[in-house]
């Protein structure tokens, strides 16, 4: 059994998890336009970027000034650290074998984007420096670094999957026995990349989006960091650890039917969320609250929706896009729903869909639209994926 | 981490030696260039529809072109699980895609090379093309991306282990004008061998009734479970050893280095899984590769360093 005994957020909503909550439960947004990317999209597509320069990320992380990071590695600590505190791993003298897994569908695309065209141009070391930061796998060693995990490191990218994959990785480490304690989840900066790629897709809303309304044109790019800390039985007894809850399905599925869009019944969607429901030995409706993939694409939405009213026999839960408060942050995504489906649980609430009005014609389903306390037991967590990667989490109290 | 009950099934490889087309491919080995080596890329048009495949990059086309040869050769029609391993992923895409908005700006964009710049376009594509709608992952960890896919695929096979399931595990890595410009530049690879590419995939089983051309036995990541080289080496007695670490592993056992035919890439060590296979299926090929007529082999380990202090141990198996 795979507990979770830490959490890490940075968002749009919030530097920590404890102001992404207060964000949640007050309706506040971060979608505006962009402060520190330069492109020409930067007044016309608003985005859901994490209020800090990087300069402010590097002193608030009290690394070297003089360094060279890409602000995918600077979230992707910022989380990771408060995760890892929050677990109380800093602390603890006896260190449990700690792994870690992280997502990331382009790494360090914001450092590369604009130096790979001088390799030729720049001094050696400089644009060593740069480039070391290119690959997925960097912000993962770079937070095994900054924290002092000695374990087993590797990196999902599996697009807007990957930080719900790195869960799924992290679960099985602990299950095999490999590992006491993986640190798991994900993480994505905005870059000039991924703006123009969603952009040229025809996919990105020039407003603040609005996930299953009718009216619904398409997602808002974000950017953050989301980790949890997964810990083993054995683990969490020998540390007497508090917990948020236990990681009690995953599953994993392949749409196989677009590259980019999801298939109109939604059939790998079907498939991860009834597979995952299934692992965590549980029925449909005992499931109180889903965290949806929820872009706010055409396709998305009707594609999810119709899975879900299959999955759930008509009988939908509460459900919810986040990615209404964040935008889409990509790789981050699944470990910040990650955290905001644990802060359900443990809080017993269910977050608003942000902007939802009028309901899909025809299709029967609206999520929820306010904040709502109740008990909250087991959740349901999707992250859809282009690639057609989609996965589905379930945690339970 | 101890494995039981999987099988390799089949195996194909496009590398710079001849490795799709000839299955006697360690008796002609090609001399590889100083600077950096290309694959022997396949004659595509004679596997793939030139009309639905002209966007593809090679990356692409390799890696759906390995997936199908070894379904074919394991007569296999449908696959359970994909699961993709790539340190620098489709670079081809992703620079066109750059160049794309930096010399045309950034409107009015064709989104053809984004979409197929992603590392998780390689398992989508294969998946797609088999119809597979089960598991599918993709793995980019440096040097240790092959290895931690191979665990992944094979902790979710362990998961599964009622269920009979084949598997795609590949580990598919393309060089480019750009990217071998910047590898020679920054002195990535501070190795002595060839900078080059490859895409080399397994199908792995858990079945009774499907070809076993090998057992997968061993996986084990130095920095997972804290394990000494040597005394891994001691406890487990493979008969051979892939690596290119050479002298420094410090042992008897017999060392062949991977590497000098395949060039230096982050998933090479896909090609010494390959080799280590191949070496169990055919008698004639040790003696091609300068290993004595005498030496038994049953159990061949595959030993990738990674960083100073880490590596890891794969081994496999006759059947």
């Amino acid at each position: 059994m795979t507990w979770i005994t830490g959490i890490g957020i940075v968002s749009s909503i919030g530097l920590d998890v404890k102001s992404n909550f207060q964000s949640l439960l007050e309706g506040r947004d971060g979608i505006a336009y962009s402060q520190y990317i330069e492109t020409y999209h930067k007044t016309i597509l608003p985005v859901g970027e994490v209020k800090l320069s990087n300069e402010q990320l590097i002193a608030l992380l009290s690394l070297d000034q003089q360094g060279i990071y890409s602000r995918t590695e600077l979230l992707a600590m910022k989380a990771a650290k408060e995760a890892y505190e929050d677990a109380g791993l800093f602390d603890f003298s006896d260190r449990p074998r700690i792994a870690i897994v992280s997502g990331s569908s382009v790494g360090g695309m914001d450092l590369s984007e604009r130096y790979y065209k001088q390799y030729e141009l720049e001094g050696k070391r400089e644009f060593v420096s740069k480039f070391q930061k290119h690959g997925c796998y960097k912000h993962t060693e770079s937070v095994a670094k900054y924290l002092g995990i000695n374990g087993c490191s590797t990196t999902i990218s599996t697009a807007c999957s990957s930080g719900a994959n790195a869960i799924m990785y992290g679960a099985r480490l602990i299950n095999a026995g490999l590992a006491d304690v993986v640190i798991a989840g994900g993480v994505d900066a905005l870059a000039k990349f991924t703006i123009n790629g969603f952009n040229s897709l025809k996919i990105l809303d020039t407003e603040p989006c609005r996930p299953f309304d009718d009216s619904r044109v398409g997602l808002n790019l974000g950017e953050g960091a989301g980790y949890v800390v997964l810990e083993s039985e054995d683990s969490v007894a020998k540390r007497g650890r508090k917990t948020y809850g236990r990681v009690l399905g995953y599953a994993n599925t392949c749409d196989a039917y677009h590259q980019t869009a999801s298939s109109p019944d939604g059939k790998g969607a079907v498939l991860a969320m009834s597979k995952a429901i299934a692992m965590a030995g549980i029925q449909a409706h005992e499931v109180d609250y889903v965290n949806v993939h929820g872009t706010g694409t055409m396709n998305n939405d009707v594609s999810e929706g119709a899975a879900l009213k299959q999955v759930f026999n008509g009988k939908v839960p509460a459900f919810s896009s986040t990615k209404s408060y964040t935008g889409h942050t990509l790789g981050a995504s699944g470990g910040i729903e990650a955290g905001f489906s644990l802060l359900a649980i443990n809080h017993g609430v269910v977050f608003p869909n942000l902007r939802f009005k009028t309901a899909i014609q025809d299709f029967g389903i609206a999520p929820q639209t306010t904040v709502e306390y109740k008990p909250v037991n087991i959740v349901l967590s999707n992250s859809f994926g282009f690639g057609g990667n989609n996965s589905s989490l379930v945690f339970a109290r | 981490m101890k494995v039981n009950n999987i099988y390799i099934g089949s195996v194909s490889c496009v590398s710079v030696q001849d490795t799709f087309d000839s299955t006697t491919w360690y008796k002609n080995i090609l001399p590889l260039p100083s600077e950096q080596a290309r694959v022997k890329a396949p004659d595509y048009k004679l596997y793939l529809d030139p009309m639905a495949t002209r966007r593809m990059s090679k990356i692409l086309k390799n890696a759906l072109l390995t997936a199908k040869q070894a379904m074919e050769r394991l007569s296999v029609a449908e696959i359970d699980g994909v699961v993709t391993a790539t340190a620098w992923g489709c670079q081809e895409d992703t620079a066109k895609f750059l160049d794309s908005f930096e010399t045309l700006g950034e409107e009015l964009l064709s989104p053809t090379s984004f979409i197929q710049s992603t590392h998780n376009t390689i398992g989508g594509l294969i998946a797609m093309s088999v119809k597979c709608n089960g598991y599918n992952n993709t793995i980019s960890h440096d040097l240790m991306s092959f290895e931690t896919a191979l665990l992944d695929t094979v902790m979710m096979m362990d998961e599964q282990q009622a269920q009979p399931m084949t598997c795609y595990v590949g580990g598919v890595d393309e060089l480019t004008d750009l990217s071998a410009g910047i590898f020679n530049r920054t002195k990535c690879y501070t190795s002595p061998y060839t900078i080059s590419e490859g895409s080399t995939c397994f199908l792995l089983h858990n079945k009774t009734t499907q070809h076993r051309g090998a057992s997968i036995t061993d996986i084990t990541l130095s920095d997972h479970e804290h394990f000494n080289l040597a005394d891994k080496l001691a406890e487990r007695k493979p008969d051979l050893i892939i690596s290119s670490m050479g002298k420094a592993i410090g042992t008897a056992i017999p060392v062949i280095d991977h590497k000098t035919l395949c060039g230096e890439f982050a998933t090479a060590s896909a090609f010494a899984l390959f080799m280590a296979f191949e070496l169990l299926q055919k008698s004639d090929m040790k003696v091609a590769l300068g290993l004595s007529e005498s030496l038994a082999l049953n159990k061949i380990a595959i030993v990738n360093q990674y960083q100073e202090d880490r590596c890891s141990y794969i081994e496999i198996q006759a059947c």
